[in-house]
């Protein structure tokens, strides 16, 4: 008895001083792997894409076959535009309808789907305008070094303006079935051009490699990982870094000050194109400052999710933003790290994992106030205080240089994740 | 010692075996920008003044785990002397995670420990006093601080490597880091990338030398994910005119000249800070353009490397306005001459298409590279915009030496021994 209690005692104690001495810990099991923006994949992922060319915004997309043989494939628009209720007409968003919508409209979540078909010959990259689309490939009226031809067209975006997802799966070049080939890479750059201001914020597509010999006889329906996985499974946790919205950050040796706040967008991994139904999710977020504080919330997703991060726990729009748990003011700290779990649904055949896809855009404020300029002085006492908004130059014009009426820069960025589910998600297309 | 004592501590020392196997496993056996690793490569972190157009980078790191963390971080300046010649100077410093702690800082400015940063102001510190320029400094440090940040000189060209230690500095093998770098111009532009992780397995052993050998998806073998074999990047063809602004915006892009550049910047995998001798290594560039015609150039990287594509192959240009001779869009912007266009094989006069797919592989058995890219998207009156993304990979650098030459090329980061 006393060997035993001695064995576990002092196993224990070793144990607990590895956990006390300050070595980390993290993964207990081995993640198996997910969805990926660094590996060329059969299905790839584009969860924003916008267009507005009255305002001087297009998505140029670029997509790429990165193997030596011809490969086809399936493209798939989301439209997510909203309308309103009482006049579908009019695009609307959830801070806005009260203003754009005859009175007692609502705003309508769109979920539309508009596919096409295209050729990708050896290592061949591509590039079209979402605006414009690309009615001819290259390669469709000459061939290519091995005799091969482009085939088929892009559209134009199915609407003006356009918020959407853009998801593209590789199939087969003969039978137009989903094949386990992972050959495609792409990424999205969307461009804003407005007077003489620019701004390009640029992203990975987000790759669902498949798995090699586990096509299933079923092409309508992709099994992304669970019991019968065709391909890898979605990520189970989203770890996001942002800055808090509304921090106010101080770069070059103390000399340019602005704030910055960031938009979140959220696509379900699973999508059901054959019979048109969106998918849902809830989305549970964890939220650490820079203190260690642990804060939490939740938001409904439903197929298509545009937010910025302080809307997600307070009504749309700018009104109560500064309450919002995603806040500067409420976190203290200029950034954060936050883990979004979208929750699974019942378990009936192994497949309703509801996992969720995104990335981040960040909104740098790029504008000048009237009163402030290189060297000037402001306020804050920082050379230059570059604005986003009226509020940020005590009551003097805050204005975009440049001409346009953009106040901010953009970036974005891909999304980590850590682990996969045993659910899995299941992506229904139709079969020509 | 008795017998009974030392019973107990082999028994103790195999919990503490057993503590690190358990906890401490490797996921993936590529470099990642998906993942949370053990080390934090941010290629690409530049600090190059106040005046228009200078940059200067936001770092974040987060710990993933619920456990402390210690990190050893490298700032290596490789600013080129007027003589041309790299400075690969190294600055080392540490910092510590708390349990999923977040943490930022400015490469211009560091950061300092002072438990009275507050974004709320303090009764100890306010306005411009203590040395702070405002309350929006003050508020840049609110945290718990994770250890003193030095700031970078200015005119730091380079790159930051973080090293996840245990509490001892020995390198440790618990994947609980990861980053982004935010490079922002003093008019607002920013660009954003993910921080490359390195993942390591559970047989990191306990001297200052990480071998950078794992070589299969799961496999456990080495102590760290090998390097990529092939960089994938699919970019514009340089001097491609921007397709927004020509179809949307044409009066900012007369005569085409509105282009679009690709920059790029790459390491080598094997960095020894121990006997501060950089990496070097020859990389190959296969491009194909959307007309599927194949093209080729090279490079050497020798400790690190930024450069406009065009440059790769094609020093000198001419001025798009006035003909004249030109190294770069710097010269003929500021006189006023358009961009300077270069006949490269990266460039739209030579490939004949908007896009094209580069890979970039090491020559011969050399180790791997590591790498970011940038694209600068310019208007007609000289306003370019920023946006930066992660290059893809295909195999690594293990299996692909092993299979061809039948040994293994395995890249290393050396660490300053503990004294």
């Amino acid at each position: 008895m006393s060997t035993k209690m001695g064995f576990w005692r002092w196993a224990l104690a070793g144990a607990a001083v590895v956990m006390i001495s300050g070595t980390a810990s993290a993964r207990l099991i081995n993640d198996p792997p997910s969805v990926t923006t660094n590996e060329s994949s059969g299905i790839v992922v584009y969860p924003k894409i916008v267009t507005d060319p009255v305002n001087g915004v297009d998505t140029i997309v670029q997509l790429t076959n990165t193997s030596e043989f011809l490969t086809r494939v399936h493209c798939l628009y989301v439209n997510a535009n909203s309308h309103c209720s009482n006049a579908p007409s009019r695009i609307c968003t959830q801070a806005n309808f009260r203003s754009v919508c005859p009175l007692g409209g609502l705003c309508v979540q769109g979920w539309q789907e508009t596919d096409f078909r295209l050729t990708l010959t050896k290592r061949q990259p591509i590039s079209w305008s979402v605006n414009e689309g690309l009615p001819t490939l290259p390669l469709n009226d000459i061939p290519g070094q091995a005799d091969q031809f482009n085939d088929g067209s892009i559209p134009t975006a199915p609407e003006q303006p356009f918020l959407g997802e853009l998801r593209c799966i590789q199939v087969d070049v003969a039978s137009e079935l989903p094949t386990d080939r992972n050959d495609l890479k792409g990424e999205a750059t969307v461009i804003t051009s407005q007077g003489a201001f620019m701004d390009a914020s640029k992203y990975n597509a987000i790759g669902i490699p498949a798995i090699e010999g586990a096509q299933d006889g079923n092409p309508n329906s992709l099994n992304l990982g669970g019991p019968e996985a065709e391909y890898r499974g979605c990520p189970n946790i989203l770890t996001l870094n942002h800055f808090f919205d509304g921090a106010n950050v101080v770069t070059h040796n103390h000399t340019v000050v602005g704030r910055v706040s960031s938009d979140l967008t959220l696509v379900p991994c699973a999508a059901d194109y054959l019979t048109q139904v969106p998918q849902d999710a809830t989305v549970q977020f964890l939220i650490f400052n820079e203190f260690e504080q642990r804060f939490s919330t939740s938001t409904k997703l439903t197929c298509y999710k545009d937010t910025p991060l302080s809307d997600i726990d307070t009504r749309p729009g700018p009104d109560g933003d500064v309450y919002s748990i995603f806040a500067v003011g409420v976190q203290g700290s200029l950034t954060g790290m936050s883990r979004l779990r979208a929750v699974a649904g019942p378990d009936t055949d192994g497949y309703n994992g509801r996992a969720i896809l995104g990335i981040l855009e960040e909104n740098w404020a790029s504008g000048v106030c009237a009163t402030s300029g290189a060297g000037s002085g402001s306020a804050t006492g920082v050379g230059l205080t570059l604005c986003s908004s009226d509020a940020d130059c005590g009551g003097a014009t805050c204005s975009n240089p440049g001409g346009g009426t953009s106040l901010v820069s953009t970036t974005a960025a891909n999304i980590q994740y850590q682990g996969t589910r045993e659910q899995g998600d299941r992506i229904q297309i139709s079969i020509p | 010692m008795s017998k009974a004592l030392g019973m107990r501590c082999v028994w103790g020392l195999c919990g503490v075996l057993a503590s690190v196997l358990l906890f401490a496993s490797v996921t993936q056996a590529e470099v990642s920008t998906d993942l949370s690793g053990t080390v934090l490569v941010f290629p690409k972190v530049v600090w190059t003044g106040t005046d228009p157009g200078g940059r200067d980078t936001v770092i974040s790191i987060s710990n993933t785990s619920n456990q402390l963390v210690h990190a050893h971080c490298f700032y290596v300046n490789a600013q080129r002397t007027p003589q041309g010649v790299s400075l690969w100077q190294v600055t080392d410093f540490s910092i510590w995670l708390t349990r999923q702690q977040p943490t930022h800082w400015v490469a211009s400015q560091g950061r300092f420990v002072n438990p009275f940063d507050s974004c709320f102001g303090s009764i100890y510190s306010s306005g411009t006093a203590n040395g702070y320029a405002s309350d929006a400094d003050l508020c840049d440090g609110a945290g718990l601080d994770p250890g003193a940040i030095p700031p970078v000189p200015p005119g730091f060209t380079g790159e930051l490597k973080c090293v996840q230690v245990d509490a001892s500095g020995i390198p440790f093998g618990g994947n609980n880091l990861k980053g982004e770098a935010v490079i922002r111009r003093t008019d607002g532009d920013v660009s954003k990338y993910n921080a490359i992780a390195l993942l390591a397995t559970d047989l990191v052993s306990d001297d200052n030398v990480l071998r950078l050998d794992n070589p299969l998806r799961n496999d456990d073998e080495g102590e760290v994910n090998s390097c990529p074999n092939s960089l994938f990047l699919d970019h514009f063809l340089d001097g491609t005119p921007d397709p927004v602004v020509s179809s949307l915006n044409s009066g900012e892009c007369e005569l085409g000249d509105c282009p679009v550049r690709t920059v790029l910047t790459l390491i080598p995998c094997t960095e020894d800070f121990e006997n501060l001798i950089p990496g070097r290594v020859t990389v190959q560039f296969a491009i194909t353009n959307e007309f599927e015609e194949p093209f080729s150039a090279s490079t050497t990287v020798d400790c690190w490397l930024t450069t406009r594509l065009a440059d790769i192959d094609a020093p000198t240009g001419a001025c798009t306005v006035s003909g004249a001779p030109c190294v770069s869009d710097a010269q003929c912007i500021n006189a006023a001459a358009g961009f300077c266009a270069k006949n490269s094989v990266f460039s739209l006069g030579t490939m004949g298409s908007s896009t094209a797919f580069t890979r970039i592989t090491p020559a011969a058995d050399a180790g791997g590279v590591l790498g970011v890219a940038e694209e600068i998207h310019y208007n007609n009156a000289a306003n370019g915009a920023w946006a930066s993304w992660n290059l893809q990979q295909e195999g690594t650098r293990f299996d692909a030496t092993l299979e061809q030459y039948g040994e293994p090329t395995v890249d290393t980061i050396t660490i300053p021994q503990q004294f």
